[in-house]
């Protein structure tokens, strides 16, 4: 059984179809990668995932039980984290504040391991600690985003675009990052625009346009399909 | 005289400290203007005083229940009326008119149940006065400062110390990530109106014995002063209402006293435009306030 099951998803904002009809899974132990355009439907389906979005028809399934209407924090008490589109750190929180905010449904001993574990994938944010989140750098709030994210135990961690606005060295290690949570027992799924470099560390990954999927397949496959290839890749 | 007229502004002024720091919590994790403040105030004053008469004069045990039951009205103001106007992702402003009209159901509730006259209120905490130097102190000045000032300690701790008060502030920083990391939103924005009208509540109460009187226009004025108390600080900022509650309550009375006592509401009102004019984030504020 998939770990996350979408089953024909649709979700409007007012009179505008976001999602229409979006069905996909995500396996234990994957990295899924969602890739789209500007306004696709990506961060809707993350957000209908984590709750923050109603949902306007379909199911979700979380190991075969039906999530749809449960509130946010009862599906980030099951082990679904979303790392928010732009990063959304506390600003007037220090790093080692937001972690712990991270860290809210879970008991004090699993947040002082789980903090090693951060520190370890993240040395800057241990230097920053006692820093306002809000003075950071770009690529700096951005790890303390996954960080605090990865203080909450996900089963599935959700990464929405975490390369945005960053530059190409802070993006390769950001995704040399993601593969190591996966490793460390994480499922993940990923939006990005980015696709090449996101691609290459997927296991499968859905094409989204315009509030559909429109394609799908192994990393693999997609890196080198025509249309993923024309569309996505700029070659 | 001066040292006496400064006690007499401190000791009002920390009564509209405590009802501006209700006002600024909510308006810190809503961005709301909660106008039924005031009315929560008189609300709070007139059922201790309801209470207190009713089961013959256990006056802690009513001050009590009152606290709580006004906490609950506040609460239930949020779930009832403003928790459904949030999920219809009603515009902002249609929430402050809802407080608006939730504010003339309570000062009318009151009216039909208390008349319009002003009341006699017990003055339960005079135990007299007496002289430091030449300054004459009142019993009543020295335990509404006492208990406003333990109320200020206890809030900070809350909002700086607990789990509950990051919550609060994660909240009022980003709602929707304050949702990603677990918090129950709603019911942190439920409590804050709990806490702000308990604290309405002690205000409004131990103002009652302080005038020993109360009556139907108090909710009112209290209400624009401590919304112009929580402006002068800087909104959303605790301790900004701490310190603009008690400079409201300090120029009034100074003011009442050496420049004519028929200015004493304008005066709040014209130190409010001047701090607006010269200092428009408040005197804490941090940044611009340009929503609503
Ligand atoms: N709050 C909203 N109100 C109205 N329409 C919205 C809202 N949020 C998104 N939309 C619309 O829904 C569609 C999908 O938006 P979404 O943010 O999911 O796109 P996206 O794939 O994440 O785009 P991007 O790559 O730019 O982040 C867009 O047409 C957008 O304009
Ligand atoms: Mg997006």
């Amino acid at each position: 059984m998939a770990l996350l099951q979408l089953e024909q998803v649709v979700s409007n904002y007012g009179s505008i179809n976001a999602l229409r009809d979006i069905s996909f899974e995500v396996n234990e132990g994957e990295i899924v990668t969602l890739i789209g355009a500007n306004g696709a439907g990506k961060t809707t389906t993350m957000h209908t995932i984590a709750g923050l979005k109603e949902l306007n028809g379909g199911k979700i399934l979380l190991n075969g039980q039906d999530i749809s209407r449960w509130e946010t924090q009862a599906r980030v008490k099951n082990g679904i984290v979303l790392s928010p589109e732009g990063r959304q750190v506390f600003p007037d929180f220090s790093v080692l504040d937001n972690l712990m905010m991270g860290g809210y449904l879970q008991t004090n001993e699993t947040n002082q391991q789980t903090l090693e574990t951060v520190y370890e994938l993240f040395p800057r944010l241990k230097e920053r600690a006692a820093q306002a989140a809000g003075t950071l750098s770009g690529g700096e709030q951005q790890m303390l985003a996954v960080g605090r994210a990865l203080m909450g135990k996900p089963r599935l961690l959700m990464l929405d675009e975490p390369s945005m606005g960053l530059a190409p060295l802070i993006v390769k290690e950001i995704f040399a990052l993601i593969q190591r949570i996966r490793d460390l027992g994480t499922t993940v799924l990923l939006v990005e625009q980015n696709a090449r470099v996101a691609l290459r560390i997927s296991d499968r990954a859905y094409v989204l346009e315009t509030g559909r999927i429109v394609l799908s397949g192994t990393a693999a496959e997609l890196l080198v399909s025509e249309d993923v290839q024309k569309a996505y890749l700029g070659m | 005289m001066l040292l006496e007229q400064i006690l007499n502004g401190l000791t009002i002024g920390s009564t509209y400290a405590l009802v501006a720091i209700g006002f600024t919590m909510v308006f810190g994790v809503l961005e709301l203007i909660n106008f039924a403040n005031g009315s929560i105030y008189m609300l709070g004053g007139y059922i201790t005083l309801m209470l207190y008469l009713g089961m013959g004069g256990h006056f802690l045990l009513a001050f009590v229940l009152s606290i709580l039951l006004t906490g609950v009205v506040g609460f239930a103001m949020d779930r009832i009326v403003l928790s459904h106007l949030r999920a219809k992702k009603a515009p902002k402003l249609t929430g402050l008119i809802a407080t608006m009209g939730i504010a003339t159901v309570i000062d009318n509730v009151i009216l039909l149940f208390f008349g319009s006259q002003t009341k006699p209120y017990p003055n339960m905490i005079d135990f007299g006065r007496f002289y430091i130097g030449e300054t004459a102190v009142n019993s009543s000045q020295l335990v509404i400062l006492a208990v406003a000032i333990l109320l200020m300690v206890l809030l900070s701790l809350l909002t700086y110390c607990t789990k509950l008060g990051k919550a609060m502030r994660c909240t009022a920083q980003n709602a929707d990530a304050a949702r990603l990391m677990g918090i129950n939103v709603n019911l942190i924005i439920a409590l804050t109106f709990f806490i702000s009208s308990m604290l309405a509540a002690v205000a409004g109460t131990m103002v009652g014995m302080y005038y020993q009187s109360i009556d139907i226009n108090a909710g009112f004025t209290v209400g624009m002063k401590t919304m112009a108390s929580a402006v002068l600080g800087g909104v959303g900022v605790l301790p900004g209402a701490m310190v603009g509650g008690l400079l409201v309550g300090l120029f009034e009375t100074l003011g009442a006293s050496y420049i004519s006592s028929g200015y004493r509401d304008a005066i709040a009102f014209a130190i409010l435009i001047l701090v607006i004019l010269f200092k428009p984030a408040g005197l804490f504020g941090k940044k611009k306030i340009n929503k609503v």
